[in-house]
């Protein structure tokens, strides 16, 4: 069971803020969902992905947000 | 029988601001205050609020200086996140920053402080303004002075999002490239930057330094005095305004301090008064002595004459001349002299213009890599630039959520608190004792804090030479004696 994130209506650079905040405190290995609609998710994530060392395993388009499943 | 003057509200400055004068029973000023009566309290209110919002929130403390928060704050953040911003995120955050020194200095020249030189001290009021000197140095100058601005503040918004309240920096990096298409644009701008920072330069030179009276109230005692002075210097002791370690020399010019940016708490202390909402800081290590000049005083200097002070020099070569001309007319350095703040503010508009050129011909400039997002836990940080009035210090404390749960913000108006009101004081003792306070008096008292471009709190502005401003002379009893105003036509009246 994945830990949900919900930083859904906020623009970046918060829902990568939020995430790295997050993934600071949980353990390494944890599956972690975020969930925002921010229009430069995505691309932030994944540079968030990049830059930390963690892997994204999904990105998902749910219909007005988006899901990123990320191994921390 | 003791007197109170005061000059309330004071013009031509960034914010409110009230100046009282104290007399003796002879009428001789014993002492003078320099008051900010408003309280804007952003230290307390952020508490609580996500340290992401700080470069947005901060940068609302002030409209003509808001890109000096946005960056100090977000430099904070960098610290706070652990994050060093990429060389293409440096090279953005420090066009972005030169531009803003560069037109925001333009401003304080030719509308605030420079037309008491310009259109001159004892000119009428209603022509020491940005009227008055475009009517001394012609209407095609003038045209330049607002157009140079104008095509400034337009490449700032193509960069910052808006010329005003940017929303460029992030923890880490700043939220757009620069596309090769603004590079072209800031190449060409940055050209006509040098060359009107020269001519202002020049015209400055012909209109005030070639002046004799004009000299000699530069170099007079009215406006001298010896404190400390602190500023930020790069690797090789330049003046640098975006990035490097904050440098203290003593009133002999011999460096006594040179700190790293999360160090300047064990540097600077902060005095209180009752009687305003300003904090007077002040060197630790020398201790407060009061509101007194000299090497036993931790009263220290900060703004563009404080800068030239602490540095070896400029980092650019044409800026670089004329810091040796200044400081070769002068005769000393340190350089004491209040009133130089305004030719060290040119020096300085052309060390921008250089930079400008320099950081556009940067390969980094335009290259996508623009954010570090390897966030660390959230702790503290503290972000250091030099804002055009001086050392600014931008310091947050937050929990593991991210929430700010401490804010300090030693704006650079605060770090010359001291030193204006001790300024006004010695201008006040030395022009009024025995002599009928007239408009050029009162004037030439404010032009004792005009040099330092004050920016007291931004909440609002008012048109130069149109302010009311009365003083009250009263007995030691608070009985008025007699007053003294400005009428709705701007004239000095006794009542």
């Amino acid at each position: 069971m994945a830990e949900i994130l919900n930083c859904k209506g906020m623009k970046c650079p918060q829902p990568v803020l939020k995430t790295a905040i997050k993934a600071n405190i949980l353990p390494a290995g944890t599956v972690l969902e975020v969930q925002a609609d921010c229009p430069s998710f995505h691309d932030d994530v994944v540079k968030w992905c990049n830059d930390s060392g963690k892997v994204l395993v999904s990105f998902v388009d749910k219909g007005g947000y988006n899901a990123a499943t990320i191994q921390l | 029988m003791g007197t109170k003057i005061s000059i309330e509200p004071i013009t031509r400055l960034e914010g409110h601001g009230k100046i009282d004068l104290f007399c003796d029973d002879n009428g001789a000023v014993e002492r003078a205050i320099f008051q900010v009566p408003e309280l804007r309290g952003f230290e307390k209110f952020v508490e609580g609020r996500p340290a992401e919002d700080m470069p947005q929130i901060t940068s609302r403390i002030c409209g003509v200086c808001p890109t000096a928060h946005h960056m100090a704050s977000v430099k904070a953040l960098d610290a706070l996140f652990g994050v060093e911003p990429p060389p293409a995120a440096r090279a953005v955050r420090e066009m972005f920053y030169h531009l803003f020194m560069f037109e925001d200095h333009l401003l304080h020249f030719f509308f605030l402080g420079g037309p008491d030189f310009i259109v001159g001290p004892g000119a009428p009021k209603e022509a020491r303004n940005i009227l008055g000197v475009i009517n001394k140095v012609g209407v095609d100058t003038g045209k330049k002075v607002i157009e140079i601005r104008k095509i400034c503040r337009e490449l700032m918004a193509e960069i910052g999002g808006k010329p005003i309240h940017p929303v460029l920096g992030l923890p880490g990096g700043v939220a757009k490239q620069i596309s090769e298409e603004t590079r072209e644009k800031l190449k060409a701008f940055s050209k006509n930057a040098v060359a009107f920072a020269q001519f202002t330069l020049k015209a400055f030179n012909d209109i005030v330094l070639a002046n004799k009276d004009y000299l000699d109230l530069i170099l007079s005692d009215v406006y001298y005095m010896k404190t400390y002075y602190m500023g930020m210097i790069d690797k090789a002791n330049k003046v640098n305004f975006y990035d490097g370690d904050i440098r203290v020399v003593d009133p002999d010019g011999k460096e006594v301090q040179k700190f790293k940016h999360a160090d300047y708490a064990k540097v600077i202390a902060e005095h209180v008064e009752p009687w305003t909402y300003i904090k007077f800081p002040y060197l630790r290590d020398v201790g407060w002595k009061g509101f007194t000049e000299g090497k036993e005083s931790g009263v220290y200097r900060v703004a563009p004459i404080a800068r030239l002070n602490v540095a070896d020099g400029m980092s650019t070569p044409l800026a670089q001349k004329e810091y040796e001309r200044l400081f070769s007319t002068v005769g000393t350095k340190p350089v004491h002299n209040t009133l130089a703040m305004h030719w060290a503010r040119l020096v300085e508009v052309l060390n921008a213009a250089e930079r400008i050129t320099e950081l556009s011909e940067l390969k980094d400039l335009t290259s996508p890599e623009i954010r570090n997002m390897n966030f660390k836990t959230p702790g503290e940080g503290v972000g250091i630039v030099e804002a055009p009035r001086g050392t600014l210090i931008h310091h947050y404390q937050a929990n593991e959520k991210g929430l700010i749960t401490k804010a300090n913000l030693i704006v650079a108006t605060v770090g010359n608190a001291a030193a204006i009101n001790m300024s006004i004081e010695r201008a006040a003792k030395k022009l009024s004792v025995n002599k009928k306070v007239d408009e050029q008096i009162l004037n030439m008292i404010e032009m004792a804090f005009r040099a330092y471009d004050p920016c007291l709190s931004c909440a609002t502005h008012s048109l130069p030479g149109k302010m009311p401003l009365e003083l009250r002379f009263k007995d030691k009893y608070n009985k008025i004696l007699r007053t003294v105003f400005r009428n709705n036509d701007g004239k000095a009246v006794s009542g």
